[in-house]
């Protein structure tokens, strides 16, 4: 069995995973542009340097996640006059949190997804057109709202969706 | 941690992914999340779930990051840096698009992701039971999942190509092994592969190396056939086993007995089309708003020609899908009756109007109206009986009854583009048995619009029909009744989309069923009123 995956399989597995590369991103910068371009950068470098991905050593998302890292520690240094971020020591503490969990993204993402079915349709539709990537104006503008308005709706349908994936991880189970 | 501290945390939180923390409420957040493990798990759970929802709504257009523009990064002056980017970009479209459209599946079996088993490598109108749309390249997790309508393409990552076809239950239990409750799959191994095993409530189904359809219908008939290679059947009550070959089929019925079927070749969709239809069109999904419909009383014979003049529009409900499509796909149905008939009429906005292949067992996918009703008072409403796979394990004597009731009638209805009639299909209770012959003395018309955007039907079923020709429903009676359309491809074969309306809008506050599993559930069905 070869240890260089071909390019095939490697791109199943980029699929498989980008969603967990992009969430990674969201724990360590708050602003959606930035982890977008965060994200291309880091599909790129994936893709450059594929020939040294070894299944044997590791899961796939954990070199993705190790290399999406070092793209945001580059950035760190090229935007460390920027105020959105918090502090290194911070931001380190919470990746250690959040690998001392296990699994924990992923029953997060499990738990996020079953409180959304039982979100409300008018309240699915308001989150699904705010969290279109650069919606928020046009939603405001189209609804007729401000958009003070509706980010104070979005933050009551994410306390909801919150208090619901709480409620899911403490009781383990999404059924 | 109180819910004042939560809340505060939360606000906090809010600030930071809206970009609007000041400095002094980040030396407080850095504080408690320096000092409190607690207090680092709920700030991680949030941007969890802010990260899920940005994930989950990006743009389709954006989910091939090498699809798009890269920008260029500042870390190096090197005039190549800024060629080398775009080069890259290229060669990665070149690599994803050829991956996507020509290339099989990965031939090694993944050695991590354990949770992840496949991802949508193509999509036709795919939509997921929720009314979200089937993204290409979204992640198919391990666990239960249900597909409300279209036609996806899932690539495993242990190697396997699976096309599902709305409506469809499934289960991924593991990377070679999926259980299907409902709805049709056709599995395609790569070459040198085999050991892919389709489990039913009837069956187990391992693949020896092939390309294989299974289909199991609400009423809980199973159908294997196929199409290259060999597969092994097994009988999950008697254990019987069977290796079917190419241009072979077996039937399983409901009381799990094993027989051959005729192989008809277009039993399954085995390709993704390569053409979309240039009709406009999407995602087809309503919200139900109507409770109930008006069932007038004949006071004219009924000519059925699909002209409507002795129907009273104005008594017509209307119900559409979700902007932007309302306009194009929509129903406005009415239903009369008299002591011998019961009558329906629906126009119905359809950009491929009467299609339908009447493909055998799948004559609703080509473009139907489906029309449920019950016929007996005395199960009044909201009805009770529900299907099978949604019973308790120990029912009542009475919620058997209510289930099984043959008084409870599906009509399907559709235009069959063969031989250019009027079709009807009943099945009984909300087991929905089939008719033990073909329906006989009813009367059915199609006209279609005048712009080919649309068709009306018109049918006029005698109460015999429907079991209660001794005691038709009669002015006053209020009975269980639930409308559901169908929209199809341009060839009449793939369900693209579906419309239920006439439900039950204060339905019980259990476990909710997607609308599209309404019809399997009495208490969510809505009312007819006889008039």
């Amino acid at each position: 069995m070869t240890t260089e995956p071909s390019d095939d399989r490697f791109i199943t597995l980029l699929l498989a995973n980008q969603s967990r590369v992009y969430r990674f991103l969201f724990t360590l910068v708050p602003r959606r542009e930035d982890v977008e371009d965060l994200f291309q950068q880091t599909c790129l470098t994936l893709w450059q340097e594929r020939a040294k991905f070894d299944p044997k050593k590791g899961e796939f998302a954990s070199w993705a996640c190790a290399i999406a890292h070092n793209n945001v520690r580059n950035f760190r240094r090229r935007e460390s006059t920027r105020q959105a971020l918090l502090s290194e020591e911070v931001a380190e503490l919470l990746l250690a949190t959040r690998e001392a969990g296990g699994r924990f993204s992923e029953e997060c993402h499990l738990a996020l997804q079953h409180c959304l079915k039982r979100l409300p349709p008018h309240q699915m539709a308001l989150v699904e057109e705010s969290y279109r990537e650069g919606a928020i104006k046009s939603t405001a503008a189209a609804t007729g709202r401000s958009v003070n308005a509706l980010y104070k709706s979005l933050r009551r349908i994410r306390a909801i969706l919150h208090d619901c994936m709480l409620r899911v991880l403490a009781e383990g189970s999404t059924s | 941690m109180n819910s004042d501290e939560a809340a505060r945390l939360r606000n906090w939180a809010d600030a930071y992914v809206e970009g609007t923390l000041g400095p002094a409420e980040r030396e407080s957040l850095e504080r408690e999340l320096l000092t409190s493990a607690e207090a680092r798990r709920f700030f991680l759970s949030y941007l969890e779930l802010h990260a899920g929802l940005a994930w989950q709504f990006r743009g389709i257009e954006s989910e091939l990051p090498f699809l798009r523009e890269v920008k260029p990064t500042p870390v190096s002056t090197s005039p190549w840096w800024g060629w080398s980017l775009p080069w890259a970009a290229a060669v990665l479209a070149v690599a994803a698009v050829v991956w996507l459209s020509m290339r099989g599946a990965p031939r090694e079996p993944g050695a991590d992701s354990e949770a992840v088993l496949a991802v949508v490598r193509e999509t036709l109108r795919g939509r997921w039971a929720d009314g979200r749309e089937v993204r290409v390249s979204e992640s198919v997790w391990r666990g239960g999942w249900s597909l409300q309508s279209g036609l996806i393409l899932l690539a495993g990552v242990d190697g396997v190509e699976l096309l599902v076809e709305g409506p469809a239950i499934a289960e991924w239990l593991g990377a070679q092994h999926i259980r299907l409750t409902s709805g049709t799959v056709v599995v395609r191994m790569p070459k040198g592969r085999s050991g892919f095993v389709v489990e039913t409530a009837q069956m187990r189904v391992t693949d020896l190396g092939t390309e294989f359809g299974v289909s199991v219908s609400p009423s809980g008939d199973e159908r294997v056939q196929v199409y290259n290679g060999l597969v092994r059947t097994e009988a999950t009550a008697s254990g019987a086993v069977q290796e079917l070959k190419a241009g072979s089929g077996l039937r399983c019925s409901a009381a799990g007995e094993l027989a051959p079927a005729a192989f008809v070749e277009d039993r399954f969709i085995r390709r993704m089309p390569r053409t979309m239809p240039a009709t406009p069109g999407g995602p087809l999904y309503n919200r139900s708003v109507l409770e109930s419909v008006a069932v007038m009383r004949a006071t004219n014979e009924v000519s059925v020609d699909g002209q409507l003049t002795e129907w009273n529009r104005g008594t017509f409900f209307k119900s559409a899908c979700e902007p932007p499509y309302a306009a194009t796909y929509f129903v406005e149905g009415g239903m009369m009756y008299d002591a011998t008939h019961l009558y329906v009429a629906a126009h119905v906005g359809d950009p491929e109007p009467m299609r339908n292949a009447s493909r055998d067992g799948f004559q609703f996918a080509g473009g139907s109206v489906i029309v449920r009703l019950s016929t007996d008072r005395r199960l009044g409403w909201p009805l009770k009986g529900i299907n099978r796979q949604f019973r308790p394990t120990n029912p009542s004597r009475e919620l058997v009854a209510d289930s099984t009731n043959e008084r409870v009638k599906s009509l399907i209805l559709w235009h069959d583009a063969k031989s250019g009639r009027a079709s009807l299909d009943l099945q009984h209770s909300f087991e929905l048995e089939p008719a033990a012959a073909a329906p006989a003395g009813w009367k059915g018309a199609f006209q279609m619009d005048a712009d080919g955007l649309g068709y009306t039907l018109e049918y006029a079923i005698p109460w015999r029909l429907l079991h209660c020709e001794s005691d038709p429903p009669r002015a006053g009676d209020v009975m269980g009744a639930l409308w559901t359309v169908h929209w199809s491809d341009a060839d009449g074969r793939i369900c693209f989309g579906q419309l239920v309306d006439v439900t039950n809008q204060n339905p019980p506050a259990s476990q909710t069923p997607h609308p599209p599993a309404f019809f399997l559930s009495g208490p969510y069905w809505g009312r007819a009123v006889f008039q």
